[in-house]
């Protein structure tokens, strides 16, 4: 069998648990099991983010007469809900790429994935995702009990007008196809049962708290999943979580997601069972994940293709890329095509290795080189920090800093071809021999911190992970 | 579950003698199917989310239809009606004008038996095309598979999508999936493209990183086809301003350039109209069918209308009564819209109306899909149909 370095196994978790290391991480002591200690207790911290007030209007006059028509435009699309959405993401891949507890914002973005759910107020999106950023990690139960009375799922999947009498099958549906059981593991019955029994509830108008209205409340007995009585909806739930079909669901889910889109069905199964009789503990499932052997095995290494946000995340943290304001960001999200408020369909996203298509791909390929648009940026020198500023969007507006003193100190060595070298070993996960220092892509020779890390970050291999 | 055929209605219905509707053009032209079909076109348009095909084409003068919506139902003033029994809604107007053009075909209560409830599933299903439960590849797939070896080209089967789905998934070879994004604004770069281009990776490989290379390298060379195809000069025909129509001006001008692309699919999202749903149904139906309209004028204007065939489809169609929330949830059988110039041997209705006869039920499908698949391979595309399809369907006559 292959064997994997303490390095390479390091580099894995980082990039399975988060984003990928950290530079600080090479010189570290970390061994893999401090490595996972250290970062489920990280992890543990939770802050809710906040959602920014416009404080445009304040500090600008309308009526100054002076005021550009430049400047106008940016206060009425600030205004906009679309701009508060690009806000709230941006400080949640914000605090994914840079702060400590990374683990827990990589759980938030699976389960986002996988409680997909469209939405259009802003106040609507930033509950939405607290809730998925503090349960993250918690127990699936409440998880699923947070996500089925959230606002968004209440309005998204018609909950919120599902009544006695007048049915609505839209959540019942995916709550079992798509949340819980998987398609194939319950009937139209179960769907249109399950229906009667989340009658009643919806979401209370501006402050989008959960209720309950017993009138639009259907109480007569109904059969789901092979029991029988006067449920209601938190009863469903309950039944649902009885089956172990549901840990297994979920299960494939994780390890298609965390380690590898084949299924290896001995491994899930071994996991299924902890994870039911665990009672539904994320934290519990996620560090046997990481504890285990085979998760550190060739076979699993740079095995999965980044998540849209896993690539743009990894850029960021390398350079300690921040948007300075949500055009940036916004512009640079519709390049991925991951805005998570708004997933192409109630399935959400597929990111198999097999499901990449043609478009996306090219441009995410394009990823690194466009984030740093050639003529665009301007080097500003401040205190330490190398700071470039760049307008990804052509406005007249610093959009994005860098900090990266760091990290060109720890690649600075003898040669351009070791400092290339080193790079290499640092940013990609799975290599082969057709991807080496001499390659003239890379161009070691003139070995450049920023141009030549773009450069291998434009190789095919950097996608995986 | 309990289904309901169609034709028990048509006995209470004034359409009870049976004969097909026909438009108010006179009546439909014969042609003979002596030309080869070698350069001919096939446009997929995909309305995802299951259209709600009874309140699209109204059958107006049905009690049933009113008791099963009493609050969704289309209003007779809200309605293009053809004669004593049915009506375009208004708000596909332009649809109505292609009919009443001869352009189209409309075949109803077209599905699948033991229908899927789930949007995955039964987009699945007619992705698949095929049966078989050992096959795992999508019918257009298929049929790249089979093209003679000069014609076969990941752009031969395009997909003007976001995303690469199973319709254009072969054994040996896909299709590719390409959007305007990439194709007319953004453009890739050359780091990436320099490694590509510059490294040998073995085609047959299903190493991920070779994987990745010949998947990015074909990603290029149909970028450069297809840019390259898409130069001819400027359409002339006005397309209204939205994604959806920018998709099929596109998929126009590819056609008019000569791309050697035989299939293409687009598809248009939000059907799934649980909701509220006559608002956003209408602004829908109005944003698919002025496209549309504009699409097939811009055809008719270089007379490449003729040598393309348009099929308009939903993974499945909607129950027929409303639920409380003034929307209608998941169905089964639903019409499909066939599109094209002189070839098209049926224009009108190819069969009788989808009709209701007792509320509550679903509808049952009295044509299989993918006998329309059958046909548009073997007397479209010349191809071999029982190869892609695996099975013979029966042949229809509206092509």
């Amino acid at each position: 069998m292959e064997t994997v370095s303490d390095f390479d196994k390091l580099k894995h978790l980082y990039w399975r648990a988060g984003c990928g290391p950290e530079i600080s991480m090479i010189n570290s002591n970390l061994t893999v099991k401090s490595a996972i200690d250290k970062i489920f207790n990280d992890a543990k911290g939770y802050t809710e983010i906040k959602m920014e007030e416009d404080d445009a209007l304040d500090t600008y006059d309308l009526k100054n007469q002076d005021m550009t028509m430049h400047e106008m435009a940016r206060i009425e699309d600030k205004e906009s809900r679309s701009s508060k959405r690009a806000l709230l993401l941006r400080d949640w891949l914000h605090a994914y790429a840079f702060n400590s507890n990374f683990f827990r914002e990589k759980m938030a973005i699976f389960w986002g994935i996988h409680f997909a759910c469209k939405m259009g107020d802003p106040k609507i999106c930033w509950q939405y995702m607290n809730m998925l950023r503090k349960n993250a990690l918690g127990n699936f139960k409440d998880l699923l009990v947070s996500v089925s009375t959230s606002a968004g799922m209440l309005s998204y999947l018609n909950l919120n007008v599902n009544t006695k009498g007048k049915p609505n099958e839209n959540f019942s549906r995916e709550l079992l196809e798509l949340f819980t059981l998987g398609h194939g593991n319950f009937t139209e019955q179960d769907v249109k049962n399950g229906t009667r029994a989340l009658t009643g509830w919806y979401a209370k108008k501006g402050t989008f708290e959960f209720m309950f209205d017993q009138q639009k409340f259907d109480a007569g007995t109904k059969t789901f999943l092979g029991e029988t009585g006067n449920f209601n909806g938190f009863d469903i739930i309950n039944i649902i979580l009885k089956q172990k079909q549901c840990a297994r669901f979920v299960v494939q889910k994780i390890y298609r997601f965390f380690v590898n889109d084949n299924l290896n069905d001995e491994r899930v199964e071994e996991l299924a069972e902890y994870f039911y009789t665990n009672n539904y503990d994320i934290e519990k499932l996620m560090k046997k994940v990481f504890l285990s052997a085979w998760f550190y095995e060739a076979e699993n290494i740079g095995a999965k293709l980044k998540t849209p946000y896993d690539l743009l995340a990894g850029i960021m943290k390398f350079y300690r890329y921040k948007f300075e304001d949500y055009q940036s960001f916004r512009a640079c999200v519709s390049f991925f095509g991951h805005d998570i408020f708004h997933p192409p369909s109630v399935a959400g996203w597929n990111f198999d290795r097999g499901s990449i298509d043609s478009a996306s791909l090219l441009l995410r390929l394009d990823a690194s080189r466009r984030m740093f648009q050639n003529n665009n940026y301007k080097i500003i020198e401040k205190e330490n920090a190398t700071i470039r500023m760049g307008n990804l969007v052509k406005m007249d507006l610093p959009t994005v800093t860098i900090e990266v003193e760091n990290a060109k100190k720890y690649f600075k060595a003898g040669k351009g071809i070791e400092s290339s070298q080193k790079m290499i070993d640092f940013l990609i996960q799975r290599r082969d021999k057709k991807f080496n220092v001499n390659s003239k892509f890379i161009n070691a020779n003139e070995y450049d911190f920023i141009e030549t890390s773009r450069r291998i970050m434009s190789a095919p291999e950097y996608q995986f992970c | 579950m309990e289904k309901i055929n169609r034709r028990k209605f048509i006995a209470q219905s004034a359409l009870a003698s049976g004969a097909f509707i026909m438009p108010q053009f006179v009546s439909a032209l014969s042609n003979s199917l002596a030309q080869l079909p070698s350069h001919k076109k096939l446009v997929l348009i995909h309305l995802f989310g299951g259209n709600d095909g009874l309140n699209t084409i109204v059958p107006y003068e049905n009690d049933l239809y009113f008791k099963a919506r009493p609050k969704l139902c289309v209003k007779h003033q809200s309605l293009l009606k053809l004669n004593n029994s049915l009506g375009f809604n208004a708000a596909i107007e332009p649809l109505y004008r292609l009919y009443n053009d001869g352009d189209v075909c409309i075949i109803n209560d077209v599905g699948y038996p033991n229908p899927e409830f789930s949007h995955f599933k039964s987009a699945q299903v007619w992705y698949k095309g095929c049966e078989n439960k050992f096959i795992h590849t999508g019918w257009l797939g298929r049929y790249l598979d089979q093209l003679h070896k000069n014609e076969v080209h990941t752009h031969s089967v395009l997909l003007f999508n976001d995303f690469l789905n199973l319709t254009a998934v072969g054994d040996k070879i896909s299709g590719i999936a390409m959007n305007n994004f990439v194709l007319n604004k953004v453009g890739v770069g050359d780091y990436s493209r320099n490694f590509v281009e510059q490294t040998q990776t073995d085609e047959q490989s299903s190493n991920y990183n070779d994987f990745i290379y010949n998947r990015a390298r074909k990603g290029y060379q149909s970028f450069d086809y297809l840019k390259e195809h898409t130069k001819s000069k400027e359409s002339s025909t006005n397309y209204p301003d939205n994604f959806f129509a920018k998709n099929l001006k596109t998929i126009a001008g590819l056609i008019r350039g000569n791309s050697i692309t035989k299939a293409y699919y687009t598809s248009l999202t939000g059907f799934d109209t649980h909701a509220n749903q006559t608002g956003p149904h209408n602004n829908l139906l109005k944003l698919f069918s002025s496209a549309l309209y504009s699409f097939v004028q811009d055809l008719k204007r270089d007379n490449l209308f003729d040598d393309t065939c348009i099929m308009v489809f939903s993974e499945f169609g909607r129950s027929v009564t409303e639920n409380a929330a003034g929307g209608t949830d998941h169905g089964t059988a639903n019409s499909v819209y066939v599109l094209s110039g002189k070839h098209l041997m049926k224009r009108g209705f190819y069969n009788n109306y989808t009709q209701i006869n007792d509320v509550g039920k679903y509808l049952e499908h009295q044509i299989d899909f993918r006998s329309i698949y059958a046909t548009l391979l073997k007397k479209w595309l010349g191809a071999n149909d029982m190869l892609i399809l695996k099975k013979q369907y029966p042949l229809m006559d509206f092509i």
